[in-house]
């Protein structure tokens, strides 16, 4: 028996485009609700690096279903077979990558997140091509397709059973190998692992899958409303991919956020010899000069962010801002999602103004993951008149 | 390969003999994948599993492994299905192979926390990498999962229907597969007697605690492994401090600490740090295929007050010392910290 995809009858449940619709205009309602609620200015909720991610995470997987409810027609050319054995050969090459370019821990770097990008891109044209035949539910197949995917499990079972045989031998052969397993699997070992588990059997189907027949000249068109779905999902598609490489621009070009200044609040000025503020010894004294640590969170960029706490300690006295003896700082600009800080300075430099004002500078600077060629220098001020009030210039 | 008039066919074994199969051979795979002690005796598991997996390969006919030729459509049939189930099982399994090694090793914990002086035994300071018990359970997975799928269904008994005349089925040839269970104990037996030693690097789980005033002090540890995963390791740790006059091993009850040092501890009496197990003697062996006795830690602290510090231990694969090994890891650091010799 015989049948041409198009022909294949798929039972069970379905999200017709009737359905998904209101479903993605929803989805991408909540994000960009999400998005407006984190892009506020003075937004300090603690909330802004983990919302973008996982409206993100969001997108793709509702760009997964939608991409999965596509139906591939036949004669398209992701089903030709040679594009189909490039595709998987592109996946092979892509996970090799992954381990050759990852280091262990959990910071990955712009390579390896490209390659990462890259391997969702090839997993989607992969399952596209194949139709998701591995993993359809039982009865949304015929029975050629069933037999098809069965064959693919009992030839991908060998083959992960090689690539795992060979990591197991490693660890039992030498201390270098096993260091080397080790390496592999504190790195990008472990999504390959992942990505074989699940994408194997498809790989070995979209290998061993024969030609698909030559499209029928007479055959009806397809509805109008399966060429709506599919450009919903190539949309979608373009989206996943956009809005990383989009949000990395944005950290370079975006105004930085701060949040209001907040102070402990105000004591007096530790009193030492010589110090400003010190009086004749032996006198009861009033204060003569006033302390406070206002502190500012800056963030930059949407999605792919940096941030940092910069805390200014500062004493004044009416007729100048000082600051007080033995400070120390830790201030720095940190990662909060994808972003490589370089050549900070954790703490300010500090310098008197003509006015008798003191201003910190906090400097840094970011560059995206995605992007590492491209910088920015950024600089933030904190500056506390004589008489205590503090501004943040950033 | 003798002909049909010569072959016996192969008699289904019931479905409730596989299903036990599948239920012990899974039994003793989380075993394996535990973190409960094996206490030298790790072979002997893993000979039963090998003799679990050859009773339920003849169950069900070697179907799992056949090429397609020897196979009628039905059989082609099972046997793909058996391999789209078992990988997708397999993901399944590893995941369940760390729940099951985190909950006994928790259970482990807490479990000898009452009867031991140290209470983490399941986590050595050696890193072993992926210890040979896990190795096991995971090949065990990787290659016999289509087979328990076999063996666990209502048809998969009857598999052997129509193998009659080819070499699986002929009976002179089916005691053939249970050679392998004298080969791996030889080959177990050969790498623990003759396999060159191999070091495990330091696994850093604990800092130093440090010493009395004007004292640096870091923590050491290794150790040397007998018959690569599938043996034994003796392991060292030990917190040793130096003050520019000697170098000694602080925190373990039965090594003296030099009198100037103990000076130096002044109000702070150094049975605090002794109690605080920062070093230890035999609680980082790992003995799950081998059995490690006659533990021994010695510390000499030479005039020049560097110290000497050496765990030695003897690993026995088989009972009455048969090809035992009397293994020696060795630490020397200088009264300085300056460190000559570790592993």
């Amino acid at each position: 028996m015989s049948t041409t995809p198009s022909q294949t009858p798929r039972h069970g449940l379905s999200l017709g485009v009737g359905r998904m619709t209101p479903l993605v205009a929803g989805a991408v309602g909540v994000l960009l609700l999400l998005a407006g609620l984190v892009v506020t200015p003075d937004n300090d909720n603690g909330l802004t690096t983990p919302l973008p991610l996982l409206g993100y995470l969001l997108l793709v997987l509702v760009t997964w279903t939608v991409v999965a409810g596509v139906r591939r027609e036949p004669g398209s050319w992701l089903s030709r077979r040679a594009v189909r054995r490039a595709v998987v050969a592109g996946i092979a090459v892509d996970c090799v990558g992954v381990v050759a370019t990852s280091s262990p821990g959990l910071q990955l770097g712009s390579a390896t997140l490209a390659l990462l990008l890259l391997l969702v891109l090839l997993n989607i044209a992969l399952g596209t091509a194949t139709q998701r035949i591995a993993t359809a539910p039982e009865g949304w197949i015929d029975e050629r397709q069933e037999a098809l995917r069965n064959r693919a499990h009992r030839g991908s079972y060998p083959v992960f059973a090689a690539a795992v045989g060979v990591f197991l031998v490693a660890d039992v052969v030498s201390p270098p190998s096993r260091e080397w397993v080790e390496h592999v699997f504190s790195s990008g070992g472990l999504f390959v692992l992942v990505e074989l588990l699940l994408v194997l059997p498809a790989m070995v189907l979209a290998f061993i899958e024969p030609a698909p027949p030559p499209p029928d000249p007479n055959a009806p068109a397809p509805p109008r409303r399966a060429n709506a779905q599919a450009r919903v999902a190539v949309a979608l598609v373009v989206l996943v991919f956009a809005i990383p490489l989009l949000a990395s621009i944005a950290l370079l070009v975006l105004p930085l956020r701060t949040s209001p200044l907040l102070s402990t609040g105000t004591t007096p000025a530790p009193v030492l010899s010589g110090s400003p503020g010190s009086g004749p010894a032996g006198e009861e004294q009033t204060p003569a000069s006033w302390c406070a640590n206002p502190t500012t969170t800056v963030t930059v960029g949407w999605g792919v962010t940096a941030q940092i706490s910069a805390t200014a300690y500062a004493c004044w006295d009416g007729h100048r801002a000082f600051e007080p003896p033995a400070t120390s700082y830790s201030d720095c600009w940190e990662s909060q999602a994808f972003v490589t800080v370089a050549g900070t300075q954790c703490g300010p430099t500090t310098a008197a103004g003509p006015d008798g004002s003191l201003v910190f500078t906090w400097r840094g600077t970011v560059s995206p993951t995605l992007l590492p060629f491209l910088s920015r220098r950024l600089t933030v001020q904190v500056i506390i008149d004589r008489n205590g009030r503090a501004e943040v210039i950033a | 390969m003798s002909g049909p008039a010569h072959a016996t066919p192969t008699r289904p074994a019931p479905r409730t003999v596989r299903c036990a199969l599948v239920m012990a051979t899974l039994a003793v795979t989380a075993l394996l994948a535990s973190a409960l002690p094996l206490h030298g005796f790790g072979i002997l598991v893993a000979l039963a599993l090998a003799a679990l997996d050859l009773l339920l390969l003849d169950a069900t006919g070697w179907l799992a492994f056949r090429r397609s030729p020897s196979l009628d459509e039905r059989q082609r049939s099972l046997r793909d299905l058996a391999h789209r189930r078992g990988f997708r099982l397999a993901m399944v399994a590893i995941v369940l192979m760390w729940v099951v090694w985190f909950a006994t090793a928790i259970a482990v914990t807490i479990a000898t926390a009452t009867t031991s002086t140290y209470s983490i035994p399941a986590s050595s300071s050696v890193d072993n990498g992926i210890p040979g018990r896990i190795v096991l359970a995971l090949a065990e997975l990787l290659l016999m999962l289509p087979t328990l799928v076999i063996a666990w269904r209502a048809d998969g008994g009857a598999v052997g229907d129509g193998f009659e005349g080819d070499q699986w089925s002929d009976p002179r040839r089916r005691w053939t597969p249970w050679l392998l269970l004298p080969v791996l104990a030889a080959t177990w037996l050969a790498a623990n007697a003759w396999l060159p030693l191999q070091s495990a690097p330091y696994a850093a789980l604990s800092e130093s605690s440090g010493g009395p005033p004007n004292t640096a002090c870091r923590e050491f540890g290794g150790g040397t492994m007998v018959g690569s995963e599938f043996g034994a390791t003796v392991g060292l740790r030990a917190n040793v401090c130096w003050d520019g006059t000697d170098a000694y091993v602080l925190g373990y009850r039965n090594l003296p600490i030099p009198t100037e040092a103990l000076r130096n501890f002044g109000a702070s009496a150094p049975q605090n740090w002794i109690l605080m197990s920062l070093s230890a003697c035999g609680v980082d062996n790992t003995a799950d295929f081998a059995a490690i006795s006659q533990t021994v830690c010695t510390e000499r602290i030479d005039t020049a007050g560097t110290l000497h510090y050496s765990v030695t231990a003897r690993v026995s694969p088989l009972p009455f010392g048969i090809a035992a090994r009397t293994v020696s890891v060795d630490l020397v650091v200088t009264r300085n910290g300056r460190v000559l010799e570790q592993p």
